[in-house]
Order: C-alpha cells, then structure tokens, then sequence
C-alpha cells in the first residue's frame, strides 16, 4: 500500500471529528473553586477605612490649631497692658519707675557699690 | 455603558469558558495553562466590568487570551523551547480500543510538529466543527486567511502522519 493514501483527507477529517483534548477539571467545578468566593468578595461593599498616615495628619493640624490658640490667648493680656501703657492708660508714678530701675540694675552691681551709687542718686533727688 | 451583572457573566463563562480553554490548549498543548489563563481572562472580564454588549465577546476573549499566553512566554523568554518540549495530547472517541492507541499518538505526533497558527485553525475546523466564517470571527482574521492556514496544516499533517 501506498504510504501517500495511507491517511487520507477523509480518514484525518474522521479521526479528528472524534477527538477532543483533554480539559482537566469541569467548568462548574472551577466556577464553583475560584468564580465563586472571588465575585462574592467583589460585590461585599468596602469597609472605609482611615489610614494612619491621616489619621496623624488630622491630629497634628488640630494640635497646631489648639496651640496657636492658647499662645493668643496667653500673649494677648500682656499686649494689651503694653498697648494701654503705650498710650498712657495706665501710668506709673516715679517712684514706682524709680523703683523698678533700681531694683533691675541693682542685679548687676555689687552691694558697696549699690551703696554709694543710692546715696548719691537720692542726695542729687532731693537736691533737685 | 451597561454594567456587567452576574447572571451576564455567568452566562458568558457557560458559553465561552471551555472554547478558550480548547483554544489556548491548541496553542501551547498545556492543560493547566490553558486553565491559568482562561480563568484569568474571566476574573479581568469581572473585573474591569467590561461591557459584553459591544463586539464580538468570543472575539475578545480569544484576544485577551492571546495577548496573555504570549505575554506569560515573553516573561519567562522560553516559548520555544517550552512549547517544544509539550506533548500535544488527545482524548478519543475510541480510546478504549487497543490497536488505536499507536494511531492516536501518531496524531498527536504529527499535529504537534505543526505550527501553533496551524493547529488552532485546523483544529477549530476539525474537532469543534467551526466553519471558516466562525474561525475568522473569533481569531480577528479574514476568512480567506484561516482556509489557506487550514489548507496548509492539513497538507502537513498528512505529510507528517504519512512520513511516521
């Protein structure tokens, strides 16, 4: 026999009409496996959720916040009392100046020298 | 754009999932790859919620399923050697007769030497019954492409086969 007409046209259409290949596992099992779970997981709403990152962020601007306020608040009193002074609301009678004067330098000198200084300050006053 | 649902893609995995498991199986000759692959088709179909109801779905899924075979190959830079090394297997009608099984592996000898463009179309025409028309629908090509890829693969599989 010729090995030409051996497989034919007609035999290799016959032969492969009945053939598959191999699929493995049934289609409702993979579904069943992976489709299943993966569009129940898909279709489950999102819990949001706050990454920490700006959670922090959110805190630190509300304490920057909370910081400038209680710095205003405290700094204010002082300031005003600068203002009223600046523009003579509250005045300080000269001896009260003096004193203050005194007691500030008073800090940088030395007792006997403090002394001398005071007698003759307060002679060269009353003098005055 | 309509949204995917469910029961739309349910019934698109009924009607297409083993097509392109058969498919990618002509191409590469791997069971578990062909499997990989056409589930990963299907979960990006869910996934990105894309809209069947424009095209050919059969179409774009043998695309997508191309487009993934080959990219797994170019990532692992091993096509030819791996697909080379693959048995081509098949399951017969007649399998449980004794004599056939020399015959069968003459087949699956002969259809692996051919080109894997080759193996899809005859295959496609062969076993699944497709007509040339349905062929070209589903691989993007022209119908006069896929009878001269036919027409040369079932010259060389009856010069392999012979030649065996």
């Amino acid at each position: 026999m010729n090995k030409q007409t051996k497989f034919s046209d007609q035999k290799i259409n016959n032969f492969l009409s009945k053939a598959d290949v191999p699929l493995g596992k049934d289609k409702e099992r993979i579904w069943a496996e992976k489709f299943d779970s993966f569009i129940a997981n898909e279709n489950k709403p999102q819990p949001v959720t706050i990454s920490l990152f700006n959670l922090n962020w959110r805190y630190g601007i509300a304490a920057s916040i909370a910081i400038l306020i209680a710095v205003t608040i405290y700094l204010n009193p002082l300031e005003n009392m600068q203002n009223r002074m600046a523009f003579g609301e509250l005045s300080a009678t000269e001896e009260e100046l003096f004193a203050d004067e005194t007691m500030i330098e008073s800090l940088f000198i030395e007792d006997s020298e403090f002394d001398d200084w005071f007698e003759e300050r307060y002679v060269l006053n009353v003098v005055n | 754009m309509i949204k995917l649902t469910e029961e739309d893609f349910k019934m698109i995995y009924n009607t297409h999932f083993d097509n392109l498991r058969r498919y990618l199986y002509y191409r590469s000759g791997d069971q578990d790859l062909s499997e990989d692959i056409a589930q990963n088709v299907f979960m990006k179909i869910w996934k990105k919620k894309i809209d069947t109801t424009k095209g050919n779905i059969k179409s774009l899924l043998f695309k997508m399923g191309t487009d993934e075979f080959i990219s797994y190959y170019r990532r692992s830079k091993i096509e030819r050697e791996y697909v080379n090394s693959q048995d081509f297997k098949l399951v017969h009608q007649d399998d449980d007769d004794d004599d056939f099984s020399e015959k069968k592996k003459m087949y699956e000898k002969a259809l692996k030497a051919l080109t894997d463009k080759q193996r899809v179309a005859l295959l496609m025409n062969k076993m699944e019954g497709l007509t040339y028309k349905e062929i070209a629908e589903s691989l993007n090509l022209s119908q006069k492409a896929i009878e001269k890829r036919i027409s040369q693969a079932l010259s060389v599989l009856k010069n392999n086969l012979n030649s065996l």
